[in-house]
């Protein structure tokens, strides 16, 4: 059988080299067989939601289009309201002028939620003095690129549903206590 | 032109220099007092009020702040259409803060002016000293507060009637369809339809003129293609031609024609992305999916040649730094003829559609308001005035090709929906020409002092580009975008040192008309209207 760590990670035994942080163990102790059942079936439909207007949200529409992995997240989920989406894509730059609006669809988003930040602007600000997304809210998955490829894009939310699928949500790990 | 420059220079005398033929240079108001007070204001207006009834300066591109030893120096860009001469007007305003409003001459003055006023701290002011007190002292207690702003307070007037009493101000956006992280707009609204409108912008504002100031010409290239969002090739096309000017670069042939053929491909691929986005906003999904099968095809390209379906890294000074693929023109021809062959059946269908007409037919805006607020390229075009940089000052071969200027007549939405849809047409036809006359020889010239390392395999290291000797003095270049005419103003000191360094955006004087167009009309149309100005976000905070 294979241990938890393992379970959770999708880079396996460089979680025994280097010992997990304390809140992975966490997270997936609490996790009961309705609780596993839900995170599978959701995995298979994640509702993104898209912040900002960068050019890597161009390649984020691409992934609605016909590209070569196949039409990867359908048409339909880009154009739901926030209030039914689990997953926000942030792009581009984040301002001060920008950043209340960011944390207001945030809140409004269904639990449990995942955060996708695309791009370097998302990630660190990139060449721009302007404010990273882990400082607004807990970020599941990075995509590095500027612009990221459409390949990586594919392979952030192949990675996503495997945290989903695993129950491994930043936000609710962050919030619960150290075992 | 020759009549226009006389008098220019008969009335300002040497104060007015003009070296090339279609632009000059005119510095008024050397010794600005402060404080500012009404006569001198009334003063200044008057001279901007003779520029624009005597000399016909009809447009006011822009307006930018330059800081040079403790004084801020205003350059206003204005623009005589009928013999297309582009005039600076740069005005020293001293050690003062406050500088008189040309609003109500040019309507675009309006977006540019509260544009520096939060990013130079400048302010505007009729020259009551009372007045200019109140600003002061108002600005000291402002506190930056990173809140979300509340909606404006509608007031009843004394008897209101009862649609009034209806009225009350709404909150659309920032990211909720179709503004998209552009902009957010309250509406004043009865039920259905819009009698007032605020524009909030800004959200994508990432000091990129501050930070150009401090890079060396080649990282220049590359932060020019972050830009825009909707396309990088004309930004960093912009920036490469600037220096190519000053420096007096010469660009041999084939770079020149494959140069063409990229901004007509970036002129198709943004055209294309405003076709899949206004028929998303009315619900033609199945045009979109076509749409963006199209733009598959401009991006597969793309990466043909580049390897990246956006920011390539592909001109340098002096040319490309890449040769095109074996076959790379064939496939281009092919897919030129495939996308003009679907456009012309979904643009049928789109046209036919009833549905599609009564959508779109909202939101007009006549010619004479859109040069009032310093629109630029299909946008204006849409309102019926025929202006294209392409035919009027052309470039690289633009002369040699044959291609039309389709126009629009009121300025509708669906103008501006046919007015893009032809240009797709169009761009196609000037690929096919110059792909099947593409000139041999050399791609890139590099017996210049910014000749690129990656082209010539040298060592990076070995190059200083502080050393890098570009000609100082101050020049304003443009280039016909996809959306608009970009501008670049760029002030050079000794020693390298760039002073002044501005952008000039059309999404700013197109979103600057949003509030007047909507007065009036009902709220959907309003939405579809905003699609179809084509707001890039990017370039207009900048």
């Amino acid at each position: 059988m294979k241990s938890r760590e393992d379970l959770v990670s999708p880079r396996g035994g460089h979680w025994e080299k280097n010992p997990s942080p304390s809140w992975i163990g966490a997270s997936f102790k609490s996790q009961s067989l309705f609780s596993m059942l839900k995170s599978w079936s959701r995995s298979d439909v994640l509702v993104p939601f898209v912040l900002g207007s960068s050019c890597c949200a161009r390649e984020i529409e691409r992934l609605s289009g016909p590209n070569p992995q196949g039409t990867l997240v359908r048409e339909e989920f880009f154009s739901q309201p926030v209030e039914d989406c689990d997953v926000l894509f942030v792009s581009g730059i984040i301002n001060a002028a920008v950043k209340p609006y960011m944390l207001e669809k945030y809140e409004a988003m269904m639990k449990p939620r995942y955060v996708v930040a695309i791009g370097a602007c998302a990630a660190s600000g990139a060449v721009f003095d302007t404010i990273a997304a882990d400082e607004l809210f807990p970020v599941d998955v990075y995509v590095p690129g500027c612009p990221p490829t459409i390949e990586s894009l594919v392979q952030a939310i192949e990675l996503l549903r495997h945290r989903v699928r695993k129950g491994a949500s930043k936000e609710v790990m962050l919030q619960e206590p150290k075992a | 032109m020759i009549n226009l420059r006389d008098a220019l220079f008969k009335k300002f005398g040497t104060q007015f220099k003009s070296s090339i033929q279609d632009y000059g240079v005119l510095t008024i108001f050397k010794d600005f007092e402060f404080p500012l007070n009404e006569d001198r204001s009334d003063d200044f207006i008057s001279h901007f009020l003779d520029f624009r009834e005597c000399f016909n300066f009809h447009m006011l591109l822009d307006i930018s702040c330059e800081k040079l030893k403790g004084r801020s120096l205003l350059h206003y860009q204005l623009l005589n259409l009928e013999v297309h001469f582009g005039l600076r007007v740069t005005v020293d305003i001293g050690e003062s803060c406050f500088f008189p409003s040309v609003e109500a001459i040019w309507k675009s003055a309006r977006a540019l002016e509260d544009e520096l006023t939060s990013r130079c701290d400048l302010f505007k002011s009729t020259g009551k000293s009372t007045e200019q007190k109140k600003i002061l002292r108002r600005e000291k207690n402002e506190e930056s507060s990173h809140k979300i702003q509340g909606v404006p307070r509608y007031d009843l007037p004394l008897n209101p009637s009862a649609s009034q009493k209806r009225r009350n101000w709404r909150r659309f956006g920032p990211f909720s369809s179709p503004f998209n992280g552009r902009a957010r707009v309250d509406y004043l609204l009865d039920e259905d339809h819009v009698f007032d409108a605020q524009v909030t912008t800004g959200f994508a504002y990432r000091g990129f003129e501050d930070k150009g100031k401090k890079l060396d010409p080649f990282a220049m290239t590359l932060f020019f293609e972050r830009l825009c969002q909707r396309d990088s090739v004309f930004a960093p096309l912009l920036w490469v031609e600037t220096i190519e000017k000053k420096m007096a670069i010469e660009v041999p042939e084939k770079a020149r024609a494959l140069r063409m053929v990229w901004m007509e491909l970036a002129r198709v691929e943004g055209h294309l992305q405003f076709l899949k986005e206004l028929s998303e906003e009315l619900g033609f999904y199945v045009e979109a999916s076509t749409f963006s099968e199209l733009l598959e095809q401009v991006f597969h390209l793309y990466n043909l040649y580049s390897g990246k379906s956006q920011n390539f890294s592909l001109f340098t000074f002096g040319g490309m730094r890449l040769h095109a693929p074996l076959g790379w023109g064939t496939e281009c021809l092919e897919i030129a003829k495939y996308i003009h062959k679907v456009l012309d059946q979904t643009g049928l269908n789109l046209m036919r559609s009833p549905s599609w007409m009564e959508s779109t037919r909202g939101c007009p805006l006549s010619a004479g308001a859109a040069l009032d607020y310093g629109f630029s390229g299909p946008n204006l075009r849409a309102c019926g005035v025929n202006y294209d940089a392409r035919k009027v000052k052309p470039s690289y071969f633009y002369k040699d090709v044959d291609f039309e200027v389709p126009l629009g007549i009121d300025g509708t939405t669906y103008d501006r929906f046919l007015v893009r849809l032809e240009e797709v047409k169009q761009s196609l036809r000037i690929i096919n020409q110059v792909l099947d006359h593409l000139p041999a020889g050399e791609l890139v010239n590099s017996e210049h002092s910014l000749s690129d390392p990656l082209v010539e395999g040298k060592a990076i290291e070995n190059i200083d580009y502080r050393k890098s000797p570009i000609i100082e003095g101050h020049t304003y270049t443009t280039i016909e975008a996809s959306e608009g005419e970009i501008g670049l103003s760029l002030n050079i000191l000794e020693g390298g040192h760039v002073n002044h360094f501005h952008i000039r955006s059309p999404s700013l004087a197109h979103i600057s008309a949003f509030p007047s167009m909507t007065r009036g009309q009902e709220l959907s149309c309003t939405l579809v209207a905003f699609s179809s100005l084509s707001i890039d976000s990017w370039e207009m905070d900048r």
